[in-house]
Order: C-alpha cells, then sequence, then structure tokens
C-alpha cells in the first residue's frame, strides 16, 4: 500500500471515529434536555445554538479579505435555554460549547469555569455539574418562572348582553 | 484579610469547597498596581475524573495597560497521584494547551504560572509537558517554552556545613519520611518567553526568583511538630512605561 492510499485510510477512520463521537455527544445532550423538559412540564427547552449567521458572514468576509480562506467548520456553540410556554420565549446562553469536528475533547465554559471533557462520561458529568452551578441555576429558575403566554382570546373584552 | 487591615490589598479568593472538586489557590494583590479583569478555573475531566490544572487570572497593570494573566495551581499530592500517574502529565499538558490557547488570542501573551504543583522543576509534567526549561536562551528564542527559574533551587543553598552555622536548604518543601530527598522544590514560579525579552514591555528580575527562608520559617519547616510544611517563594518583574 502507497503512502497516500495509507493516509486515506487513517483518514476515512479518523471520519468514522469523529462521526461516532458526534452521535455520543448529541445523545447525552438530548438526554439531558429531555429530562429537564420532563422535569419542568415542559418549561424548559435546552438547545445547542451557533453563533449567529452575521457574525459567521462577518467572520468570512474577514477571512476572504486577509486572504487566507479556510473551510474549517465554526467550533464555537452556545449552550441555551428557553421557556417555549411563556411570553417571551427568547433563548439565553447559559454556557460556551466549543466542539470541535472530531467530538472530543469538548470544553465548556459557564461561570469562572472552563471545563474540557475528553470522552462522553466526562461531558454527562460537566453538564451535570454545569446544572448544579449555583449561576446557571438561577438563570434556570427565572426562565421557568417566566409569565406564560396569554390564552388565544383571553384579553379580548367580554361581549356586551 | 481583616487582620492585615490595608485598604490597598484585594483578595481574589478562587477556594470552593462547595463541590467535590476543590479548588483551594487565592491570589492577594495591591490594587494601586493592578487591576483585576477576570477569573477562570481551568478544569480537565477525563470519564468520572477530574483534573483542576489552575486558576488563570487577568490583571491590568494601569499605567502601561499591560495585561498579565496569572495562573495559580495547586496540583494533588503525591498520595492522590504518584510520581509517575499519568494524572500529572495530563495536567502539564492540559495547562500548556490553554496557555497555547491564550497566546493565540493574545500574541505575546505574559504569563505567569506559579503554586504548588507537588512535583520538582525536572519532572516530566512540568519539564516535559509544560515546556518550563531551564534552557533561558531556548525560552527566549522559543515562545512555546516556559522558562522556570526555580530549576536552580533545587540544590543546597550554602557550598558547605563546614563554614559555620549550617542554615543550608534545598528545596521549598520538607518531608522528614522523603525516601531519596527529603527536600522537594514543589513551590514555583513559571514565566513565558515574553518576559526574557530585552525590549518588552516587562522583564523578569530573575535574581530576585528566590525561596523565603528565614531562620524562623526553616526552624518551623524543620520542626516534626509544626504543620508548617512549605517555604513561601518569590519574584520580582520590572515593566517598561
Amino acid at each position: 500500500m502507497g503512502r497516500f492510499s495509507k493516509a486515506f485510510e487513517q483518514g476515512q477512520t479518523a471520519a468514522e471515529s469523529a462521526a461516532v463521537a458526534n452521535v455520543e455527544l448529541d445523545k447525552i445532550f438530548a438526554e439531558m434536555a429531555s429530562e429537564l423538559r420532563q422535569a419542568s412540564n415542559g418549561k424548559l427547552l435546552m438547545t445547542i445554538e451557533s453563533p449567529s449567521a452575521f457574525l459567521n458572514m462577518i467572520a468570512t468576509t474577514i477571512t476572504l479579505l486577509s486572504g487566507n480562506p479556510s473551510t474549517e467548520p465554526s467550533q464555537d456553540f452556545w449552550i441555551c435555554a428557553q421557556n417555549p410556554t411563556a411570553a417571551d420565549s427568547k433563548p439565553i446562553r447559559l454556557a460556551g460549547f466549543r466542539r470541535p469536528y472530531e467530538g472530543f475533547p469538548c470544553s465548556i465554559q459557564y461561570g469562572n469555569d472552563e471545563v474540557r471533557c475528553n470522552d462522553a462520561i466526562a461531558f454527562a458529568a460537566a453538564l451535570d455539574a454545569m446544572l448544579k452551578n449555583a449561576w446557571v441555576a438561577s438563570e434556570l429558575h427565572k426562565i421557568v418562572n417566566r409569565p406564560p403566554k396569554a390564552e388565544p382570546g383571553a384579553n379580548a373584552a367580554s361581549p356586551k348582553i | 484579610m481583616q487582620g492585615v487591615a490595608d485598604p490597598n490589598l484585594e483578595l481574589v479568593d478562587a477556594t470552593d469547597r462547595k463541590s467535590r472538586l476543590k479548588i483551594d489557590t487565592a491570589i492577594v494583590f495591591d490594587r494601586r498596581k493592578l487591576a483585576k479583569v477576570d477569573t477562570k478555573n481551568l478544569i480537565d475531566r477525563y470519564g468520572n475524573d477530574s483534573l483542576k490544572a489552575g486558576t488563570l487570572i487577568t490583571f491590568v497593570e494601569p499605567i502601561t495597560k499591560l495585561p498579565i494573566h496569572v495562573v495559580t495551581s495547586h496540583w494533588p499530592g503525591r498520595q492522590s497521584a504518584p510520581e509517575y500517574s499519568t494524572k500529572r502529565g495530563k495536567l502539564g499538558q492540559y495547562l500548556w494547551q490553554e496557555m497555547r490557547k491564550l497566546k493565540k488570542k493574545v500574541p505575546d501573551a505574559h504569563i505567569i504560572l506559579m503554586g504548588d504543583y507537588n512535583d520538582d522543576p525536572f519532572a516530566e509534567s512540568l519539564a516535559s509537558f509544560l515546556l518550563a526549561t531551564r534552557d533561558r536562551g531556548l525560552a527566549q528564542k522559543d515562545s512555546q517554552f516556559f522558562y522556570n527559574p526555580f530549576w536552580k533551587r533545587m540544590g543546597e543553598s550554602t557550598p558547605s556545613p563546614l563554614i559555620g552555622n549550617d542554615q543550608s536548604i534545598c528545596g521549598t518543601h520538607f518531608y522528614g519520611g522523603g525516601g531519596t530527598s527529603r527536600w522537594f522544590t514543589f513551590d514555583q514560579m513559571i514565566f513565558s518567553s515574553s518576559f526574557l525579552r530585552d525590549d518588552g514591555a516587562a522583564i523578569l528580575d530573575e535574581a530576585h526568583s528566590q525561596i523565603v527562608a528565614t531562620p524562623e520559617l526553616r526552624t518551623h519547616l524543620l520542626s516534626a511538630k509544626s504543620i508548617f510544611d512549605h517555604f513561601p517563594v518569590r519574584s520580582i518583574i520590572t515593566l517598561r512605561a
């Protein structure tokens, strides 16, 4: 086997490992999101948000102007929470989430902590620690207690008889 | 701090004993000389194991506006992570990687790593993984290295016991039950290469990178009855306005 065919084979294995790691990551996050949704009676929706399209556009423009084009996808995300049942259902950012293409090591930044997670068990433990953090917990408390959406027609004036 | 009663001193208390992962370092600084900007705990997780590599505190010097990044560390003791445990290498590697990230964001960043590493300067964790070299010229030339002036604080501090009352020390920590040495240089201050440049905004004044071993502290350190078992260490940096 030639040098490049061997490299190609190794690359394919790396791509498979990355796919497996990313599936593991998504599964753990989905498990957390599902548990929190249940525990809050549907008032907590946890999501991973990518940086805004606007910021991406600026980054792409700067990259092109600097003459140093790169096709590597962004690694920086946010772990967000929102209350889909509330009048104000805007998501808030709870933590930064750096997720490389390979899946691991990923890192979570919240409060004063930056936590690198080298595997799936570590990622689950880091999410667990994040939920126990006083600042994160108080933000979640605020979101759950946001005033609910008005029922359709609730504000309409009563018909005069 | 209340006992000191100096209004210019401020405490950055990173201690956290609420969680299982205990952080037990703090910094006292003079707010006339430095302003604190940010604090970040650097934690590395493998499975259910957590390693606290350090706390990164970013200061700004008010006159020159120079940011100074200080990482305080208290790495695990030899009982929980023995000398050749892979944990120690992981700590060094993780800290080096975090500092590389910082240097990417802040080129020529002035970084000071300090604390009780529970490792000597020659330990693989510090010398090979953190790249804290004894070779000043190498650190000057290549910014991926850090310079560790505490390499020279490992031997006996005076040349011979015959020159009078022997007050010699050979490290910062004394443990009477040590196998091949009772002395260890676990407490160190390590500098990024930006502190070694003649034209730099801040320069390490290396003559003052010392162990503070007064006769009184030495007596306490060598006493089996005392719980005091680490000498303080100090360094001086000079800033250019």
